[in-house]
């Protein structure tokens, strides 16, 4: 079983409380975070952040919450053979942008307001 | 229009025209915006002693009424000391609206005068919050904070309102109020009723040998009364609450058992070990109601959910037997079981079942129900209550033994009529919650059945009762230590007893009356009913004082995380 586990959530930024409450859904339930990555996709205020976090017995419970925290759109939850963790630290690629690339996974499974996209991952 | 105009009159639109709170620095503005409203009379301001005690308030009006209420402090120390009432609230689902006063924008971060960091203080104790930027954006935030705060599973909600924003002109066509907007990344939950499985849960249910129904809160807020009775009724099946879910049905009805769990009844204890098939009906299954998952999966019970918050069913599901659920509101989950039910039939005959949870109610209550002459019982203090008040009078509790006696031993007759801090358990409820009650229930008997220990911690509130005339009746369990906690040393840390005992010198009816109120000292199950009945007659604000035997414990519970197995249900040593 890999150690850790890559969700993806998406929602509107109010400030950067949204950011807090992301992390804090994992941070409450005492699941450690490795690794976090985040962009504005929209104008409308549409984030995705990133999130590499480590295997727990509370981990589903974390997702649940989160996927019904006001502001968040949805959690996904990225699935790989073997969970990728290293990050890349090089990015040599440019002096005017930020790149972060994220693994292309296997499945996905979405959480939004209690609607479950893709078999559950407790099924 | 200034920001603090813009603030009020969104909230008057919202139909959100009580708000209990305390003014100071940084919530000036908005209290200066209020004077016309309350002049008026379209608004109703109420000051309370402390600003837990507004949140607690706000909570009781919420609960009583079933529609959100306002609470509001200054920044820093105001806005702090709502921070028990809000995760209260949030406990228990209850949807108050907190508007908290923050140092103007220029001085955020600096910490300037009365500065606290309340967004990410609440944060993770609240449903929602959001510390609003923009004068414009006031009417916005306040309906989302409505919306977000009554939908769904209900909750509080925190608006932080830098003070230059309520100072603020603002361009009255740049505002927009109400209409087409959507709060972007919040849904209410969505219904998901699959035919298949409601099916399955009305053929479970149908061939159980031995069914059970569990209410919680979720079917008080719905509320649901009818609909459990006719399901009752129709399949032989007897009913037990949660602590908060009491008020669910009448409590005098033949088939339920009373409150199980933690403290619960050990009938109802014993019938939920017993039964094979649970409709869980608006539960979350906390660990007060289920201490031990063991007692779930040991005695192989099958469990059907109907609750609104998907996310719970699925929780529930990976850990415990769940067969069948029904995603929506109670009420409306029950209807579609009813009908379900109806087309299936019922297949076994209960009449074994229901014998046996007859006999269990019959043995507990020589147990329960003892009196050895020395002192007043608290069983026999809240039989005379009830007695005396009316059967729709609305009860607020305090925390301690006291609310676990009124868990076993209280009568509720319909929802809303039950009003205790379940989830989080905060001390120094009961008084401000009662009056919350009272300003949304005016017609209404409103009492609060206290402890010593927990009625000291907000009884500053009564002032406002007094000044308000809000007329809220306390019965104050007098055993001069915090009883619980004492039950727990004695029980289970070798008697090792520790700060927990308080002095003779409080004198709770010398207090009463020196904040204007009638104050009651009782010594017989007489007096009480005599103060009782002076206290709804004078209609004003009284507090009546119990004595209660300090070794006098709250039975049935279990020892510290312990199973139903292991109930203890009296004290071998008590005298019969």
């Amino acid at each position: 079983m890999s150690q850790a586990q890559i969700v993806r959530v998406l929602g509107y930024y109010t400030d950067a409380g949204f950011i807090e409450r992301i992390v804090a859904s994992f941070r409450k339930l005492l699941i450690d975070v490795d690794a976090i990555c985040g962009r504005r996709v929209n104008d409308e205020g549409l984030y995705e952040v990133y999130l590499v976090v480590r295997n727990h017995p509370n981990f589903y419970t974390a997702v649940l919450n989160l996927s019904k925290t006001p502001t968040i759109e949805k959690v996904e939850v990225l699935g790989y053979h073997d969970t990728p963790v290293l990050v890349d630290e090089k990015c040599e690629g440019s002096e005017k942008v930020f790149i972060f690339c994220v693994p292309k996974p296997l499945k996905t499974w979405g959480f939004s307001w209690g609607v479950v996209h893709g078999q559950d991952i407790q099924r | 229009m200034r920001g603090s105009k813009l603030a009020v009159e969104t909230l008057k639109q919202m139909g959100l025209n009580v708000i209990f709170g305390i003014p100071g620095l940084s919530n000036m503005a908005f209290y200066d915006t209020l004077v016309d409203y309350v002049t008026s009379g379209e608004i109703r301001v109420i000051l309370m002693r402390h600003e837990q005690g507004a949140a607690h308030a706000a909570d009781g009006y919420a609960r009583a009424s079933g529609k959100p209420a306002v609470c509001t402090g200054t920044s820093g120390p105001g806005a702090l000391n709502l921070v028990t009432g809000l995760a209260t609230a949030y406990w228990d689902s209850s949807p108050v609206i907190a508007i908290t006063g923050q140092v103007p924008r220029s001085s955020i971060g600096k910490l300037s005068f009365q500065e606290a960091d309340i967004p990410g203080v609440v944060a993770n104790i609240t449903k929602f919050v959001v510390q609003v930027r923009r004068a414009e954006e006031l009417p916005k935030w306040i309906k989302a904070a409505t919306y977000i705060a009554t939908t769904g599973r209900p909750g509080p909600v925190v608006i932080d309102i830098p003070r230059d924003l309520f100072n603020e002109d603002v361009d009255e066509n740049r505002v927009k109020w109400f209409d087409g907007f959507k709060v972007e990344g919040y849904r209410e939950f969505p219904e998901i009723v699959d035919p298949f499985m409601v099916k399955k849960a009305a053929e479970l249910l149908a061939e159980a040998e031995r069914p059970l129904m569990l209410v919680g809160a979720g079917a008080v807020w719905s509320p649901a009364v009818e609909e459990i009775i006719t399901l009752s009724e129709t399949l032989r099946m007897p009913i037990v609450s949660t602590f908060l879910g009491k008020a669910a049905i009448p409590n005098d009805y033949p088939l339920y058992v009373g409150m199980m769990g933690y403290y619960g009844r050990a009938e109802a204890n014993k019938a939920f070990m017993d039964s094979d098939v649970v409709l869980v009906v608006g539960a979350r299954l906390s660990d007060r109601t289920i201490p031990n998952v063991r007692d779930v999966i040991d005695s192989k019970k099958k469990l059907i959910l109907i609750n609104i918050d998907p996310t719970d069913v699925y929780k529930h599901s990976s850990y415990l037997p769940v067969e069948a659920y029904i995603i929506a509101d109670v009420r409306k989950g029950l209807r579609k079981l009813i009908n379900a039910i109806a087309e299936v039939g019922l297949k076994r005959d209960r009449s074994q079942w229901l014998r046996r949870v007859i006999e269990y109610k019959e043995y507990y209550a020589k147990l329960y129900y003892r009196d050895d002459g020395k002192g007043l019982k608290p069983w026999k203090v809240l039989k005379t209550i009830r007695s005396v008040l009316p059967r729709d009078a609305i009860v607020t509790t305090g925390v301690g033994a006291h609310q676990m006696w009124a868990g076993v031993f209280w009568e509720s007759y319909a929802p809303r009529t039950f009003i205790s801090s379940g989830g989080m358990g905060t001390m120094g409820f009961g008084l401000p919650a009662a009056i919350g009650a009272k300003v949304a229930r005016p017609d209404k008997v409103v009492l609060d059945l206290d402890g010593d220990g927990s009625f000291i911690m907000t009884m500053n509130n009564l002032g406002t009762a007094v000044d308000e005339d809000i007329p809220v009746i306390v019965v104050v369990f007098d055993n001069r230590t915090l009883g619980l906690v004492r039950q727990v040393q004695d029980l289970f840390f070798n008697k090792r007893i520790i700060a927990v005992d308080i002095g003779r010198a409080t004198d709770f009816v010398k207090l009463a009356e020196g904040f204007g109120a009638l104050g009651f000292n009782t010594q017989s199950y007489e007096d009480l009913e005599v103060a009782l009945k002076k206290a709804m007659k004078e209609n004003v604000p009284s507090v009546i004082r119990v004595p209660i035997a300090r070794d006098e414990k709250a039975l049935p519970t279990l020892p510290p995380g312990g199973s139903f197995r292991e109930m203890i249900v009296y004290e071998p040593s008590a005298d019969s």
